[in-house]
């Protein structure tokens, strides 16, 4: 298999797209240095009122329920026999790994004592408390996740005893990855009924869980469609299905979308109205509410909609691209937007630029090495040599 | 479902416990009252005149910096301030007194929940809610996450956000190495209005019950603390209503930890009730799959019987068709020849 | 028919009533518009139904000045009733609608008629007179006929109380006068008219216009005959009180036994020529009718007393009308409040016996009592300084940040001394050295050398019966009576030295 690496070309190493992102993930790695040297405040704009801000809001909260495509694709590859979507499992999965290890960055480099990470698990454990399970769970499906890429990775080394090995694991680990996944979207959000008196009445409820679970579900699918916008034209030259093949997965995602968008709108309606917070649309909040809901939620939802009926891929990428949107815009409502609302206003947080800085440098990150092994490992294809995986 | 309070704090009290709740008196219907005789104190906002040697105090008892505005600045009052790592406590005015009225203050710190949601929400458990009444906090296990911080409704924990090596999370300590020697804590004692009390729960309930009752025109019939979010050690009597105090009035008696981590017990359901479901959706859609192989190969193997059977048919009707034609070729020959041979004759 | 006059008297009276008298300064508080004491809001009660343009505002006085020549008798019936307050012309309507044509004619027609007569003349137009204006208050005073009043009267009608108190005999249906019997007119006339009984607005303006009116005729000096002389406030501050104003005699003991039928503890002497000076009405504390109290407050609640007990009526502190209700108000008084607003006085048996100190009831009478008793003796000297009473006392006990306090002891003891010496209730109730002592040196035995302070407050407070500790003690005591005296030595350098702590 002769792969086109990306050092070929005039340039060598210094592609345009090398040097971009080489800029992005040196600053990053600057202001990290310096985070690690002289704390969080020199980085961040987190305070004693606000102490979670963007680091925790997009690479903790919106990262995991973007990288949940891959236990998603997975059960309904393998346990609900959905085997038209094999050929995205693979990306899916990467696509997953690799969020979670940028879950995991983001959390080393926002928590104030990063090397005790493990503290839960080897000196003392704290199982009242939602994160704790939050942690257990994302360092079980972060193994489970790893587990799952290393097909590509033996088939690549030539391992095929070890191949056959992990192969004869799938249906077990993608069992207990919807165990866990189910568990720790469901908790993320959980993590939030303690705090009743801070938190927006329209995102607080007792149906936070199941709302960050659900919309986690939409969120994996729409990453799924965004994934394969930009791997299907980077990697073409790997892809070995047909176009029409392809633009079947992608409609047929888009109608899982719309399905489960409509779900997500049905739970909010409910939290609404067990709450009986209807008049609260009326205000300056309501109006926010409005926005993230009608704008990110039913609008892809009809657009999904639509552009499976019409078979528009267009439609159906954009949809997903707002899907992705309005999840990571709930999750930083439901972290520093909403939160602390009524605290005055000289007190409220916004990202400081530094930070902001990071976050997109572990995008670009994942980017890079998502871009590195699907060039070299079948991700986008499947290798000949060995069967199918179930 | 939700943990009784025995239940809570014993899980505490252990630490380790299994990925479940650890809730071992969980659905059961005693109450528990929290432990018998543990302290707190009485804070008569009615009383304070603000002169802020509680801070003082304080920052001495813990060896902090003295507070940055010196104790006679009034100007400290024209902004509403919060505890930080340096000043634990602070007090601030609620009311200017420009009507004829005296002005009105509260002194905010650490409320020692009865149930704290910091210790419940912990991940490592580095919060204890002591039987004396004060939470005590382990800077030896505590990782730095700031989940405490935002749970805690009183808006009480600060963190070291400058410090790279050791950063703690910092709030009032209620003086817990004074209370066990028999002192007082540092506030306590300095205060000359005596808004601050420092005695038994269970006591200063009665004294607050009997200061409003004898006099009814000077207190909101109401202790703050007393139930809220499950309640207090600090209880607070006021003479305006306490949300102009910026405190939760009127909010439910059920505690945080019980609102906020009751949800943990669906967590076993999941564990237990999945694999069986998952692991039955698919067998299912292996059983699909089987199925299906079985009916095409049955189907191909008809297909093919069929076949064979209709060739010889076919075989044998092309063949008694061939046999006819030729039986017939031969007597219209036959015909033919005795017809040549009746018309010439021998010749 | 009873209807035909009650209608349009009820109807006047609620549309004098229309408003609840205020005054100006409470007018200007609100932010309402002041209406003039003599303005009369005509508007209908609500039986009448809702109006359709807004309420007249009728300026009384305008009217009177203009009328001057003719007299109250062009609106108004004046005979020997008195002045019927409602219009003449709507006694005996008793029909909505037809009680508005009465209104317009009798107004417009006047109107229209002085316009054609060429002299100064109000509206004939709707709107003119129902005028659309912001919500207003009335700046009408209620009028107080206190024994200043009351005297001038009498000295005008000596001997002659019927002239202007009556009962009304239910037997025979009609007012007589019964001596010894004269009323406030508060105590059977109301806020509204109750069938034959006209509410006080009427019967007063009945009674008391028609005898100013008269007198006024007579070229004799009167009372007020227009609103503004009895309802604005400003005029009635002009109306200068009697210097010596004289008892108003009805019949009343100087001193009497408090006693009840039926009641068993220690009587009461009670001296009421002293009380009676205290207030501007009898009915300050004869709220009801001018009878002792035991005659309607019973042992027991009864609907008589209005559920109120003899025991109550006599003691609850928060009533107007009790004893001890109104000893309480003047403990508020700046003199009094430093000791008795503080939190410190115990109550005690002992405040009981300064009152009950008279004889068990028996089937016996009670001693005569003479005038001026009880007797409340005059205030001894105050002893001069000495060891047992120290001129100045230095508290040393909590030197910390602060230096010793030098507390000015015989000068506080002066300042609360003399007030008490000139007041006969404060003498009565505490009229010696020790009970003054008691209002600092709480919760101990009164008399010389009381304990120290630090013998009861210990250092830290002791929670469980709410007993502040030392500092807190010292700091609540003298501030506290200080903040209730006025006194402005309030801060912490006002009493001690900030202290040089020495490295």
């Amino acid at each position: 298999m002769s792969i086109a690496t990306a050092d070929s070309g005039r340039n060598g190493i210094f592609t345009p797209f090398n040097l971009i992102t080489g800029a992005i993930l040196l600053g990053g790695a600057i202001i990290l240095t310096i985070r690690f040297t002289t704390g969080l405040a020199s980085t961040t704009n987190l305070s004693d009122t606000n102490p979670w801000g963007l680091w925790i809001g997009f690479d903790v909260m919106a990262g995991v329920a973007l990288a949940a495509g891959g236990f998603v694709i997975s059960s309904a590859v393998f346990l609900f026999g959905m085997k038209e979507y094999q050929p995205v499992v693979r990306p899916a999965l990467l696509t997953g790994f690799l969020g979670y290890a940028l879950v995991v960055i983001g959390l080393l480099a926002d928590l104030g004592r990063p090397w005790r990470l493990p503290y839960p698990f080897i000196k003392q454990a704290g199982p009242t408390s939602p994160l704790f399970e939050v942690s257990l769970c994302v360092a079980l499906y972060l193994t489970v996740l790893f587990i799952e890429t290393t097909p590509a990775v033996f088939e690549w080394l030539g391992l095929k005893w070890w191949r056959r090995l992990v192969a004869q694991l799938t249906i077990v680990l993608t069992i207990f990855g919807l165990i866990l996944s189910t568990m720790h979207q469901s908790t993320l959000g959980a993590m939030f009924m303690v705090t009743p008196t801070k938190l927006h009445p329209l995102w607080y409820s007792s149906q936070i869980p199941v709302q960050f679970f659900v919309s986690a579900i939409a969120a994996g699918i729409s990453m799924i469609i965004v994934e394969g916008w930009f791997s299907h034209r980077a990697f073409h030259h790997q892809v070995q299905i047909s176009d029409d093949q392809f633009r079947d997965i992608n409609f047929g995602l888009a109608k899982g979308g719309a399905v489960v968008l409509v779900t997500y709108l049905a739970v909010k309606v409910v939290a609404l109205s067990l709450e009986n917070e209807w008049r609260l649309l009326a205000t300056g909040w309501g109006a926010w509410y409005l926005v993230e809901l009608i704008g990110f939620v039913v609008t892809p939802c009809i657009l999904f909609a639509v552009a499976y009926r019409e078979r528009k891929l267009g439609l159906a990428r954009v949809a997903a691209a707002m899907t992705v949107f309005g999840v990571v815009l709930n999750r930083f409502n439901v972290t520093f937007i909403a939160f602390n609302w009524q605290v005055p206003h000289e007190m409220r947080y916004a990202p400081a630029w530094t930070e902001v800085w990071v976050t997109v440098s572990l995008i670009t990150f994942a980017v890079v090495v998502f871009r590195w092994i699907a060039h070299r490992m079948p991700i986008m294809y499947e290798h000949p040599d060995y069967p199918a995986l179930h | 479902m939700s943990m009784s309070r025995r239940g809570f704090v014993g899980s505490l009290a252990v630490g380790a416990g299994a990925l479940s709740s650890g809730a071992a008196d969980a659905g059961t219907i005693e109450h528990f009252e929290g432990y018998p005789g543990r302290y707190g104190l009485l804070h008569d906002t009615t009383l304070c005149v603000g002169c802020r040697s509680c801070e003082v105090a304080c920052a001495k008892v813990n060896a902090l910096p003295e507070p940055k505005q010196p104790v006679g600045d009034l100007d400290v009052f024209e902004t509403v301030r919060r505890s930080t790592t340096t000043a634990f406590t602070v007090v601030n005015r609620y009311q200017d007194g420009d009507d004829g009225n005296p002005p009105i203050y509260r002194k905010l710190q650490c409320m020692h929940c009865n149930e704290p949601c910091c210790a419940a929400v912990c991940l490592v458990h580095a919060f204890t809610k002591t039987p004396e009444g004060p939470i005590l906090y382990d800077p030896e296990v505590c990782i730095g996450c700031r989940y405490c911080i935002m749970a805690c409704p009183y808006y009480a924990l600060s963190y070291e956000y400058d410090n790279p090596i050791d950063p703690q999370v910092l709030r009032c300590t209620m003086c817990y190495p004074r209370i066990k020697e028999g002192l007082n804590p540092g506030c306590a004692d300095a205060c000359p209005a005596g808004a601050i009390t420092f005695g038994r729960r269970e006591d200063l309930l009665m004294v607050a019950r009997d200061r409003i009752r004898k006099f009814p025109d000077r207190y909101i019939n109401h202790v703050f603390g007393e139930y809220e979010f499950g309640g207090t050690s600090w209880l607070m009597l006021a003479g305006i209503p306490f949300r102009e105090l910026d405190l939760n009035e009127g909010v439910t008696h059920e505690s945080l930890p019980a609102i906020g981590t009751s949800y943990l017990s669906v967590v076993p359901l999941i564990v237990t009730i999945y694999p069986g479901l998952l692991a039955a959706f698919y067998a299912f859609t292996k059983r699909k799959d089987t199925l299906a192989k079985r009916e095409l190969e049955a189907a191909l193997a008809e297909a093919r019987v069929l076949g064979e059977e209709e060739m010889k048919a076919k075989l044998s009707h092309a063949a008694e068709r061939a046999k006819k034609d030729k039986e017939k070729a031969v007597e219209v020959a036959v015909r033919k020849a005795l017809a040549e041979q009746g018309e010439g004759g021998p010749s | 028919m009873m209807h035909r006059t009650i209608l349009p008297l009820l109807a006047t009276s609620l549309v004098l009533l229309g408003f609840t008298p205020s005054s100006p300064a409470a007018a200007a508080e609100s932010g309402l518009r002041g209406v003039p004491p003599a303005t009369v809001v005509m508007e209908f009660p609500e039986e009448l139904g809702a109006m359709q343009r807004p309420a007249v505002e009728f300026d009384h006085a305008a009217h009177t000045k203009a009328l001057e020549a003719e007299g109250c008798e062009k609106c108004h019936t004046v005979d020997d009733k008195g002045l019927t307050p409602a219009l003449t012309a709507t006694l005996n309507v008793d029909d909505r609608n037809r009680l508005i044509d009465v209104y317009h004619d009798t107004c417009m027609g006047c109107h229209e008629q002085r316009a054609a007569e060429s002299l100064k003349a109000g509206p004939v137009t709707c709107g003119e007179c129902h005028q659309r204006r912001a919500p207003g208050e009335s700046e009408r005073v209620a009028m107080a006929f206190d024994y200043s009043l009351h005297a001038r009267h009498v000295r005008t009608y000596p001997e002659k109380c019927d002239t202007c108190h009556h009962v009304y005999d239910e037997v025979e249906k009609k007012l007589r006068y019964e001596k010894g019997k004269e009323e406030a007119c508060r105590g059977c006339h109301g806020a509204v008219d109750v069938e034959k009984n006209l509410s006080l607005a009427n019967a007063s303006h009945r009674q008391c216009i028609a005898c100013h009116l008269d007198r006024a005729r007579q070229q004799l000096d009167g009372g007020p005959t227009e609103c503004v002389g009895c309802h604005d406030a400003a005029t009635l501050r002009e109306i200068k009180p009697l210097e010596e104003i004289p008892r108003l005699v009805r019949g009343q003991p100087d001193s009497l036994w408090v006693k009840a039928p039926g009641a068993t503890s220690a009587m009461v002497a009670f001296n009421h020529l002293s009380h009676e000076p205290q207030q501007e009405f009898c009915t300050t504390c004869h709220h009801d009718r001018l009878l002792s109290c035991a005659e309607c407050h019973g042992l027991t609640a009864a609907s008589d007393g209005g559920g109120v007990t003899l025991e109550r009526a006599h003691h609850m502190e928060s009533s107007e009308y009790s004893c001890t209700g109104c000893h309480r108000r003047v403990t508020s008084n700046r003199d009094c409040a430093g000791c008795h607003l503080g939190t410190s006085l115990a109550g005690g048996q002992g405040a009981c016996k300064t009152c009950h100190d008279g004889p068990r009831p028996s089937k016996e009478d009670p001693p005569v009592l003479q005038t001026g008793s009880p007797q409340v003796a005059e205030l001894a000297e105050l002893p001069a300084a000495s060891d047992d009473f120290p001129e100045k006392v230095k508290i040393d006990v909590l030197v910390g940040e602060y230096e010793a306090s030098e507390m000015p002891h015989l000068k506080i003891l002066a300042r609360l001394d003399a007030p008490i010496r000139s007041n006969r209730l404060a003498r009565h109730f505490h009229g010696t050295v020790e009970a003054m002592c008691a209002g600092c040196h709480h919760h101990s035995p009164a008399g010389e050398r009381p304990p120290r302070c630090a013998a009861c407050h210990g250092p830290t407070a002791a929670a469980t019966v709410d007993k502040p500790g030392l500092k807190v003690a010292y700091h609540r005591q003298c501030i506290g009576c200080h903040q209730r005296m006025g006194i402005d030595k309030q801060g912490c350098t006002d009493c001690h030295a900030e202290r040089e702590v020495a490295p």
